[in-house]
């Protein structure tokens, strides 16, 4: 090979075709191409004139130049020429090539594999054999071994077929493999490794180097793999933590997929400048959490960038121990006990055996249903093992002072505000600011009339978590072994208190399920259902992997045997994730002197061959067009066109995003106000679409695409309802905009807002009881200076919910949330409300992917909750378009009568 | 198709200009056929023989039919002819522009709806040729049309043409090439007394030589190719000679007491046909 510079020829016995060139440029200046033939009659008078220049018939200057450059190019081709030759093959000896296969290598995996085909390319140009080293242990579980002396190109076959695994490399297992090799001589070994640190780097490199000379090639620190931990989870909130081995800021996203891989949330992490850890966490209603699956950085391949979720995340199991006749719904305990825990767990009605067996992460126990004695066993040793056991107070606790609770009682019960009583019902006094109530805020208008109460002691204290104005406790909770027992000391129902009546009382059950870790069902050798790959992607399990064992600590780093994945049964899985167990990446170092280290460039030899012969080509059509014309074939006009389509660069005009007005007037149109958040634009338009097509289907609505709006700038007029998501991002509003929005509404047009955040972590209440979240502080602030008649939640005869469908509820992505609407006194514009404002998040509800999709998990209901959303939006739509109509309808029975009377 | 666009060309000539055609033509000697027996070419009736008549007059095959000696009379034919020639040479079948119609195309158009008016005028025209028919109705221009195809070049003609007194040539062609090649038509028409009148049709291109650059003129009729490195350099001289060799055709026409008249093919062809109908409409200085 001969280099030049930074090109080198694989075959530099042709370059001496160069010396031809001269000759060339002789035979083509004497031979230049032929003029076209003209066809002329007079041409008798044309012979024998004297021509003026009489310099003989020469090629001009610059075809020949270009017939030169043509030559020369292809001669240049064929000599082989290569860009940035490897040097890092120059000794001699075989080449050892290792390669990190381990999880870390995933997400740079394309590059780390083309650097090593191109090493091999160039052992293959040398002739050289190759071995070939994978540093992660094999999926049969045998540790790393040295295959070869290869071809180049077998290895590089090997190469091709290789994939990072989702375990760890062992390097020190990869170094006894080096030492286990015999070589006849000196080697060049090259490393391709994925730039983190491990134990044994230090002996690995060491063994690589004494075989002759090592060069390392890692990725660059931006590219090095990062580790997702495993999120933790409080009541509504997920906290995610990715770590990373040094780099640059950035900002990473890390997404929360549900089982069918939609998105249920995202989070945005920012790391610092050299900072190696980052977490951030998403707030979301407990039931969207539940449905959570895995979580993953976004745009990241790898088992690292990947944690997922075991069934002790999800939905917690809730046993209700059912006693043995039922009595009145509303006195029952069991009817309050459901309703407040269905949207935050699965509740299971049965017998304490029948639950122990089904494996539920919590329990409650009403006072109707005290355990018998041989049940009192069986349950400690289940709350031992992590279970929640929930206990309510009634006449038979106080009476009989039962084993399995918190704090020994006092025999009786106490009375407030009976007729007997002088004291007077106690309110709710405080929670504790370390027990699982913390930052709920006690409501004022909770009364308790009966409690039974705790014998005083030193730990009393400090296991009250509520207590009422008076300091006597009212739960109470204690460890026992891994779980807890809880007391609440007045009744599930509502014969002792108020309590259960209050809307705090579900969101005190669920902060109490979830204290368990739900272990019941998850015992014995699990085996493997669902397994990752190298990349991330769900795999078959391989021949190494064996059942989860019971007595597993949670320390052992996953490996063949124990790949990250899902294990266990249907209805019960136990997850196993490398940011579990592994310790936080550090960067490659420790190499031993003399190592050279180069980065990991993206195709490090470049052939240039086929860009010269794709030169030469251009060059040659240039040349057959160029004397074409200078044989005369080429009519002017023709010429002008080659060089405008030379010149014409590719220029499409700027897409408009919103349609010309006289296109949206043509047909219905809806519309959603931009909110300069890309994310909830994204989903406005979306969910529009959605709901578009939902329209086309089942009425005679068909609307055109739905139009992007920005109320300072476009016209409004067109549209029959303006769909408005109210992001906390939204900026204020110009004077001018909120005047065009009053006459929008002034002439008939609708405002459908969407604060999106029912059942979000409220920021406190304001005075009239309506929780403060940031974007109802938005929407207010929007609102002010547009003079909003006075409103009313839906009333059930409300025309929006006969429009089309006769519903009485308008669940979007959430439930429940109350809708406003005008207070419907006014007959202007058809009693078509102009202001509409809901917390359900709709859009995300109807949103759907090109292929008709669902984009966004809905929650508690599930798909008949979204089929809901979709009827609250077709009415929606035809409350807008057809005004009263249906209200009309009403009065036909009446009508017809007076016309037959 | 170039019979029916000459009738076109023909029917669209005011009327005056016929008139003046046979105008001119009862001045001169016999213009029509006199419809009655006579020295002449086509048959006319038949009679009973007379005392004095030439045997040779008698026609035997229909004296045999008939029993009875029968003499067939021809009419007289006091006529003018006029004689039609058209150059058909392979370089008339060239146009200096794709929309241009070549010269061939043009000259066959002008002789046509040239003989269409002598006909309407009473007039009888024919081919150049050995063997010539004669044409005096309008609706046999087809059969001219094909005659003329049919017509050899200069260099076969025969002999004897049999050209009539005071009969009249038109002549259409480009006649661009050396003087020999017409001058045998030339003298013979001009030894037989017939007065001609030419056409020459050319193309713009030919006399105005408006290629540039690089050309290589290759010949239409075998005379070889010429490479031009820059043919704006030998327009001049070019047009020069062009100049020459017509004022020599002019001449050599002067000489014979004939009519020379030049049509360009990018003019509208009526043009040339008004102004042809003039001259021979005109009444030669000789026949006064």
């Amino acid at each position: 090979m001969l280099t030049l510079g930074a090109i080198g020829f694989a075959a530099p016995w042709f370059l001496l075709g160069l010396l031809a060139l001269p000759l060339v440029w002789l035979l083509l200046r004497i031979t230049p191409p032929q003029p076209v033939a003209t066809r002329f009659p007079a041409i008798r008078f044309l012979f024998g004139l004297r021509q003026d220049d009489d310099t003989s018939e020469r090629t001009p200057l610059w075809m020949l130049l270009l017939r030169l450059a043509i030559a020369a190019l292809l001669v240049l081709a064929a000599a082989r020429p290569i860009l940035a030759p490897g040097s890092l093959l120059a000794g001699r000896g075989e080449v050892v090539l290792a390669i990190d296969d381990g999880w870390a290598s995933a997400p740079r995996w394309p590059a780390m594999r083309a650097a090593a085909l191109a090493v091999l390319d160039e052992a293959a140009r040398r002739g050289r054999t190759v071995r070939l080293l994978a540093t992660a242990p094999g999926p049969d579980d045998t540790p790393p071994e040295a295959a070869g002396p290869l071809a180049a190109g077998d290895a590089a076959a090997a190469v091709t077929a290789m994939e990072p695994k989702p375990w760890p490399a062992d390097r020190a297992a990869a170094a006894e493999a080096l030492r286990a090799m015999d070589l006849p001589g000196a080697a060049t070994a090259i490393w391709v490794s994925d730039g983190l640190d491990s134990a044994g780097v230090a002996g690995f490199a060491g063994a690589l180097q004494r075989l002759g000379s090592l060069d390392v090639l890692r990725p660059e620190a931006e590219a090095r793999a990062r580790l997702l931990r495993l999120p933790e989870r409080e009541a509504g909130r997920v906290t995610v933590r990715v770590e990373r081995a040094g780099g640059g800021a950035r900002r990473l996203a890390v997404e929360a997929l549900d089982e069918e891989g939609l998105r249920v949330a995202s989070a945005e992490l920012a790391f610092d400048e050299d900072e190696t850890s980052a977490s951030a966490s998403i707030e979301r209603p407990d039931e969207l959490l539940n449905r959570i699956a895995r979580f993953r950085i976004a745009g990241e391949a790898g088992a690292g960038a990947t944690a997922l979720v075991g069934s002790d995340w999800r939905r917690r199991k809730v046993g209700l121990v059912a006693p043995a006749a039922a009595g009145h719904p509303l006195l029952d305990d069991q009817h309050y006990l459901r309703a407040a825990l269905a949207p935050v767990a699965t509740v299971i009605e049965a017998p304490v055996d029948a639950l122990l067996e089904a494996g539920v992460g919590a329990l409650v126990l009403t006072d109707a249903a005290a355990p018998k004695r041989a049940e009192r066993d069986r349950l400690a040793e289940w709350v031992e093992a992590g279970g929640v056991l929930l206990r309510f107070s009634g006449p038979r606790l106080a009476e009989s002072g039962a084993e399995l609770l918190p704090a020994p009682l006092r025999r009786g019960r106490r009375e407030l505000g009976g007729a007997l009583t002088w004291a007077r019902p106690q309110r709710l006094g405080a929670f504790s600011g370390t027990g699982p109530f913390a930052g709920l805020e006690p409501a004022a208008d909770i009364a308790v009339t009966r409690q039974v109460l705790a014998e005083p002691g030193p730990e009393l204290v400090e296991r009250s978590w509520a207590t009422l104005a008076d300091g006597t406790p009212v739960v109470t909770g204690a460890r026992l072994g891994e779980g807890w027992t809880v007391l609440v000391h007045t009744s599930a129902n509502a014969d002792w208190s108020t309590l259960a009546l209050s809307g705090l009382y579900p969101q005190m059950l669920a902060r109490l399920v979830v204290l368990g870790r739900g272990t019941g069902g998850l015992d014995g050798p699990l085996d493997p259902a669902r397994l990752l790959d190298g990349f991330g992607r769900w795999a078959e399990p391989g021949p190494a992997v064996l059942p989860l064992p019971a007595a597993r600590t949670g320390a052992e780093s996953p490996g063949p045997s124990m790949p990250p994945g899902l294990y266990g049964r249907p209805g019960g899985f136990r997850a196993i994730n490398l940011g579990g167990s592994l310790a936080a990446p550090e960067p490659l170092a420790g190499l031993p002197q003399g190592v050279v280290e180069r980065a990991l460039g993206p195709g490090r030899e470049q052939p240039l061959t086929p860009w010269l012969l794709l030169a030469c080509l251009a060059l040659l059509l240039l040349d057959g067009l160029a004397s074409l014309a200078y044989r005369g074939y080429l009519p002017l006009g023709a010429k002008a066109a080659l060089a405008a389509l030379l010149l014409a660069g590719v220029g499409g005009g700027e897409l408009q995003a919103q349609e010309p007005a006289g296109k949206i007037a043509a047909e219905v149109h809806l519309a959603y106000v931009l909110t300069g958040d890309a994310e909830v634009d994204e989903a406005s338009r979306a969910g529009l679409a959605g709901l578009i097509r939902v329209l086309s289907e089942r009425t005679m609505v068909e609307p055109g695409a739905p139009q992007p709006v920005d109320v300072e700038r476009d016209e409004l007029v067109f549209f029959p309802l303006l769909f408005w998501p109210v992001a906390a991002s939204q900026p204020p509003l110009s004077d001018t905009a909120r005047a065009r929005l009053a006459a929008y509404v002034a002439t008939g047009g609708m405002l459908v807002f969407d604060t999106r955040d029912h059942g979000a972590a409220a920021g406190g209440f304001d005075i009239r009881g309506a929780p403060v979240t940031p974007e109802r502080d938005r929407l207010r602030r929007l609102l002010a200076g547009m003079r909003v008649p006075p409103l009313t939640a839906v009333p059930p005869d409300h025309v929006l919910t006969r429009a089309f469908y006769l519903l009485q509820s308008f669940a979007g992505r959430h439930e429940g949330g109350t809708v406003w609407v005008e207070r419907s006194a006014s007959r202007r514009n058809d009693s078509v409300t102009g202001y509409l404002i809901g917390s359900n998040d709709w859009a995300a509800a109807w949103a759907e992917d090109e292929h008709g999709r669902p984009l966004f998990a809905v929650a508690p209901g599930g798909e008949r909750q979204r089929e809901a959303a979709r009827r609250f939006g077709v009415n929606l739509v035809m409350h807008a378009l057809t005004g009263n109509y249906k209200a009309d309808q009403v009065h036909v029975p009446a009508i017809l009568r007076r016309l037959d009377g | 198709m170039p019979v029916a666009a000459a009738e076109r060309l023909a029917a669209g000539l005011p009327a005056p200009a016929i008139a003046a055609l046979r105008v001119a033509e009862t001045v001169s000697a016999g213009s029509h056929g006199l419809r009655r027996p006579g020295p002449g070419y086509d048959f006319w009736q038949f009679r009973l023989y007379r005392p004095g008549d030439p045997v040779r007059a008698v026609d035997w095959r229909r004296s045999a039919r008939d029993g009875r000696v029968l003499v067939s009379e021809r009419e007289h034919d006091a006529a003018q002819t006029f004689w039609l020639w058209e150059d058909r040479s392979a370089s008339m079948d060239w146009s200096g522009a794709r929309a241009r119609e070549t010269k061939a195309a043009r000259a066959r158009l002008l002789v046509l709806a040239a003989a269409a008016l002598l006909m309407r005028a009473g007039h009888q025209v024919a081919p150049i040729g050995p063997a010539p028919g004669r044409y005096r109705h309008e609706r046999r221009l087809g059969e001219l049309a094909l005659a003329l195809d049919r017509a050899p070049p200069i260099a076969g003609l025969p002999r004897h043409l049999g050209f009539g007194k005071y009969a009249q040539a038109l002549l259409v062609g480009d006649f661009l090439d050396s003087s020999g090649a017409v001058e045998p038509l030339f003298r013979r028409l001009a030894d037989a007394g017939v007065r001609g009148h030419i056409v020459q049709v050319l193309d713009p291109a030919e006399t105005g030589l408006p290629m540039r650059g690089r050309r290589r003129f290759v010949g239409l009729e075998g005379e070889g190719e010429l490479l031009v490195r820059r043919v704006g350099g030998l327009r001049a001289a070019y047009r020069d000679r062009l100049d020459a060799h017509n004022e020599a055709l002019r001449g050599r026409a002067a000489q014979l007491g004939w009519t020379v008249l030049r049509h360009m093919t990018d003019a509208p062809p009526v043009s040339a046909l008004l102004a042809l109908v003039g001259q021979l409409a005109e009444r030669p200085d000789r026949l006064c």
